[in-house]
This record gives structure tokens, sequence and C-alpha cells, in this order.
């Protein structure tokens, strides 16, 4: 089943199936990416500068229940991580890759949306505390924090790219999946290199 | 549609809340010892010791230092000279810090860290 815009609450989501009329031009559609990308690049740029160019404080900012501000990272990215994991079947569905439910009620649409407002929420408190606190970790023979360092400034230019492809009608359908899986995948890269270190390295539940 | 409301709210609060984030990145200040040398080493110690020996040195995958280095390294030159060539999975740090570079962090972790 597919569903359009419109239908069944999901006049925000962009349409999975377009007529021949209604397909943009090439040249259209490639240049709405290129914004989009090179907005996401100037954010990705942007906080690796900041990160390379700030000196780590060296505080612990948020800590709470969990003691360190470190186990504290740890669950808040294992939180962002499940509500990715909600918005990336709730897509699945609204894109028809899974039958489950079968008939869509009409809050669908904004389930998709509330968990993935969520996750980016929770991805703020840790951002800020890996950029202000630890900084950017540019020395390849620490490949756990250089990858985990590259992710983080990525996964915030792939989100900009997404945020400004979900307001474009005028992509072609495979673009947003593409550029959602994208995000998606990053953020798992960075939860393996963060909490999952954490818990195997540190402990379970490790407060 | 309530959901709808909350989900817009919510972004709207989103949107505040990263323009939030980057003012504090830009304006938030660590409290500061008056000591340069001090300064620098806790600097040095967040961004290059504290993954491993934890953010007040009680140990994580690497030993604890908090309380303990001096009384493993009576003399600051050995822990210095560890820091510098490394040791056991403990990376080298000779090449990537200047020498006062490497007695600020030796000095911040004998004298401030489990203080």
């Amino acid at each position: 089943m597919i569903n359009l815009p419109g239908e069944n609450g999901f006049d925000t989501l962009p349409p999975v199936m377009t007529t021949d009329s209604s397909v943009p031009t090439r040249s259209r559609w490639q240049s709405r990416l290129l914004i989009a990308a090179v907005a996401g690049a100037g954010v990705s740029i942007l906080l690796g500068v900041y990160g390379r160019i700030h000196d780590p404080a060296g505080q612990q900012t948020i800590s709470g229940f969990f003691g360190t501000t470190l186990a504290f990272k740890a669950w808040m990215a294992s939180l962002v991580l499940f509500f990715a994991l909600v918005q990336l079947i709730t897509a699945l569905r609204i894109w028809g890759r899974i039958p489950w439910p079968r008939t869509l009620p009409a809050w669908f649409g904004q389930v998709h949306r509330l968990s993935g407002t969520l996750a980016f929420l929770a991805t703020l408190p840790v951002a800020y505390h890996c950029l202000w606190a630890i900084g950017f970790e540019p020395d390849m023979s620490q490949p756990r924090r250089f990858i985990h360092s590259m992710l983080g400034c990525f996964f915030y230019g792939a989100f900009v790219v997404k945020v400004v492809a979900v307001r474009s009608r005028r992509l072609p359908g495979w673009m947003l999946p593409a550029i959602g899986g994208t995000v998606f995948t990053s953020l798992v890269g960075l939860w393996l290199t963060s909490s999952l270190w954490f818990f195997t390295n540190i402990g379970f539940p490790g407060f | 549609m309530a959901l709808k409301k909350l989900v817009n709210g919510l972004q709207v609060f989103a949107v505040l809340a990263t323009v939030w984030t980057v003012v504090l990145m830009f304006t938030a200040q660590p409290p500061v010892s008056g000591d340069p040398v001090q300064d620098d080493g806790a600097r040095i110690f967040a961004a290059r010791c504290s993954g491993c020996h934890g953010a007040q040195g009680q140990g994580l995958s690497g030993p604890q230092l908090g309380g303990v280095v001096a009384e493993r390294f009576p003399d600051p030159a050995e822990q210095a000279a560890v820091v510098a060539n490394g040791r056991n999975g403990m990376p080298a740090f000779g090449s990537r810090l200047t020498a006062d570079e490497l007695a600020a962090v030796v000095e911040f972790t004998r004298t401030r860290l489990g203080a």
C-alpha cells in the first residue's frame, strides 16, 4: 500500500509515488539536493572546526542520575538510537516496505515525526559535552575517538540535509529514504563507537 | 489534532534548544584555578586521558589515577616518561604533546585529580 500526501494524516510527509507530470526535471531536484548538501556540509565542517579550535573544557557537564557524564552520554545515545529505530520502522511502514499495521491510523505519521524530533533533542546534551568538554579527536592512532568525532560531525550534516530534503516535494522518491538511511547509519556508527564501547569496556549499566 | 500540535511544539522547542546549545558552546567557561599550568593540564587531561582514565581520574579502561598516581610514581619524571613513551596498551604521547604540556598534565594528575 502506498500512501500519498494528504491521506491518513501524512500531509507533512513526502510523496512515495508521483505521476509522470509531477516528476521534477533532473536539474531542479539536483539543484535542491545541492543546496541541502552544501548546508549539511557547512554544518559538519563548522562542528569539526569548532571541535578543533575550541580548547576542551575538561569538565563534567550533565550527569544526573547516572553519576558521571560518560554514563549519561552512553545512555542518552542509546535513547537516541531507540527513537531512531522507531523512526526507521515507522518510515518503513509509511513507504510500504513492511505490511504492519495493515491499515494506518491517522496519527502514524505524527509518531514518525515525534520520534525523529525526540531523537534529535536527545542528541543535543551529548553533542554539547562531546564538543565543549572533550573536543574533536584528529589523531588517527586513536581510531575509536577519531571515527566517533568524524561521525558526530557527519551526523549533524546529514541531519540538516534530511531536514531540508523532507520539506521538498521535488526530490525523486528514492532520495529521502536514502538520506534518512544515511542519517540512521551514522547514528548506529556513533552508538557503536561510544555507548557500546562504554558498556563493554566500562561496564553495564555503568552507573 | 493534539498529537500534531504536540509535535509542532516540540519541533519549535528543538530549534530553540539547538540555538541555546550553540550559544552555550561559545559562551560557557570552565572554572579556572588561576594557575595556567593547572588549567592547561586539566584541558589536556580532558582531551587526551579522560577517555580511558575517567573524567575524574577514577579509572575506566585505564587504571585509576586520582589520589593514587603520586604514590605509584613518587618521581614525577618517571610518570612523565610513561605518558611520553606509553606502556601496557597506553599510547605514547611524547610526539603529540610538548614538554610543557606533558609537565602540565602530569602536574594536574598529581595535584588536582582525586583531591
